[in-house]
Order: structure tokens, then C-alpha cells, then sequence
């Protein structure tokens, strides 16, 4: 089984993007590169792919032998995880920034013994990454389930791992993170996958994270 | 005493100003969240612990699943504030 990841750094050119990338809106973006990596994945031309959602919101390929999608963005990065067969996927991304409420959504929002060891780390610096990392798990894991905001992140405590490197799956597409900038990303799936340098939580999701 | 919807407007758009940067006039009742103003799900959450703490009620984060204006945000902290 391979998952594979695609990332682009939307703000910086690249061939892939189309020529009006610059007066394009994310989301006008992200349907496009969806679209254009799919078909190309699948052999076909872009018009004749399908798309339809779940009931929960999910998106999903109709008569796509196996393939499975998610798609995520924040700031200038999107990606898509792209699995092929059938193992269903989650996938996440989120630039860090500064969030006046961090603290409070940790308390309101995620399990309780979550908040207590955000509120245990000493550095500023340390719970910003906790936080993210266990919010990209989470959004990835309600992703996987195709539950999106119904899913309450407060139901499970998660572990929140970081391994040291993204390079870690075939087909991966990086372009360099804008200097100084850190972001977080996770996937889970249905399935264990073989490289040795993912991380599960549970039997379920990897998380990686990426600084410049 | 009854809070207008004018008033819940503002705080609203205070709030998205606040604490994303979001440009004022960009910030309209028809204005698309995730479309027009790239407001995601993090956001989202950002942004009801911010109305809950201007507001004393804290609307559901899965309302996030059916708005999709900042003007149907704008009615369901109204309706919730005046419940």
C-alpha cells in the first residue's frame, strides 16, 4: 500500500500551477489542482472526472477503481493525499500563527488531559507545536472519517508524535516552505503503512512536521 | 435588553478583524467564509471562542457545517443571544 502526498507552496511559481494562478482564489485553485493531478493520475481528461460528496461533506471520485483523495490548505500551502486502494484517508495541513485563543480552544475543545499537558509544557514555543500537531491529527482523523466538524475533538486523547522528516513517502512533491515559516501536517488512513519512519497514533495516523 | 443584529455584526466583524487581519470592507453580510475571507476550520473554532467570550453563549462549532455567509453567522449568534 503507498499513500502520496503532493505540496505546493502556492505563493512561489511552479509548471503545474495554471497561468492565472496569481488572481486565483484558494479554493478556485485547490478544485483545480485536485482535479488535474487526479486525472493525470487516472489517465483521463480532467472533464471527465465526477465528483460527488458524502453526506457529511466528503469529496470523493466517482468510478475511481480505488482511488481515494483529501485535500488540504492553509495560508499559501495546499496539498492532497492520494491513496489507491480503497484505504480510506485523512489528511492536514496548518501554518502556525499566533492565536490569542490558543489556550482556550485547548480547554474548550480538545480531551481534558490534552488541555492539562498543553497547560504542563513551559515554553510558548512547545505548546504552539502541541497544538498543532495534535489539531492537524485530529482534522485528519475527522477527515478520515468523513465526519469533518462533527467529529468532537474532545472524544479521544491523542498521543502527538513528530518525526523528523517528510521524505518519507514515493511521489512526494515538495517545494520549499517559505523561509522561516512552520507547518504542521498529518494523515491518518485505514491502514498500516510499511516505511519505518511514520508514525501511527493508534492505527491510524501519521504526523509530520515541517520546518524551514 | 435585545441585542440588534447590527450589534451582532460588529462584533462579528470586530472579531474576524481581530483576529485574522481580515481587511473591513472585505467584511460584508453576504461575504463567503471560506470562499471570499479563507476562513478554515482552525479559524472557525478561533472564532466561536472569541464570540463566546464577547457574548456569554457559545454557538455549537458544528454550526460551521451550515453557514456559509458571515451574514448566517451573524444570525445564529443572534438568535442564540436572544434565545
Amino acid at each position: 500500500m503507498s499513500i502520496d502526498l503532493w505540496l505546493y507552496d502556492t505563493s512561489k511559481p511552479h509548471s503545474d500551477f495554471p497561468d492565472n494562478v496569481a488572481t486565483m482564489k484558494m479554493r478556485e485553485l485547490s478544485l483545480f489542482m485536485r482535479t488535474k493531478i487526479l486525472a493525470s493520475l487516472l489517465g483521463k481528461k480532467a472533464d471527465k472526472l465526477v465528483f460527488s460528496t458524502s453526506a457529511d461533506g466528503k469529496p470523493h471520485l466517482e468510478n475511481n477503481e480505488g482511488l481515494r483523495f483529501n485535500v488540504s490548505h492553509s495560508g499559501t500551502l495546499w496539498g492532497m493525499a492520494v491513496s489507491y486502494d480503497a484505504t480510506e484517508i485523512g489528511f492536514d495541513i496548518e501554518n502556525e500563527r499566533p492565536r490569542k485563543y490558543m489556550s482556550k480552544m485547548m480547554e474548550t475543545y480538545f480531551h481534558h488531559k490534552e488541555f492539562l499537558k498543553y497547560k504542563s509544557l513551559p515554553e510558548q514555543l512547545e505548546r504552539t507545536a502541541y497544538f498543532y500537531t495534535l489539531w492537524t491529527q485530529k482534522e485528519a482523523y475527522a477527515k478520515y472519517l468523513g465526519l469533518g466538524l462533527k467529529y468532537k475533538f474532545s472524544a479521544d486523547a491523542f498521543p502527538a508524535e513528530i518525526p523528523d522528516e517528510l521524505n518519507i513517502l514515493s511521489g512526494v512533491v515538495l517545494t520549499a516552505l517559505p523561509q522561516g515559516s512552520t507547518s504542521y501536517l498529518s494523515l491518518a488512513c485505514s491502514a498500516l503503512m510499511s516505511p519505518k519512519n511514520l508514525i501511527f497514533l493508534g492505527d491510524t495516523s501519521l504526523n509530520v512536521r515541517i520546518t524551514d | 435588553m435585545k441585542t440588534s443584529r447590527e450589534d451582532v455584526f460588529q462584533i462579528v466583524k470586530e472579531s474576524l478583524i481581530d483576529l485574522f487581519e481580515i481587511p473591513k470592507d472585505d467584511i460584508t453580510l453576504d461575504a463567503k467564509l471560506y470562499e471570499d475571507l479563507d476562513i478554515d476550520s482552525i479559524d472557525a473554532v478561533d472564532l466561536i471562542v472569541r464570540l463566546k467570550e464577547k457574548t456569554g453563549k457559545k454557538p455549537d462549532v458544528e454550526i460551521f457545517k451550515e453557514v456559509r455567509s458571515v451574514g448566517d453567522i451573524v444570525d445564529a449568534v443572534y438568535d442564540l443571544v436572544n434565545k
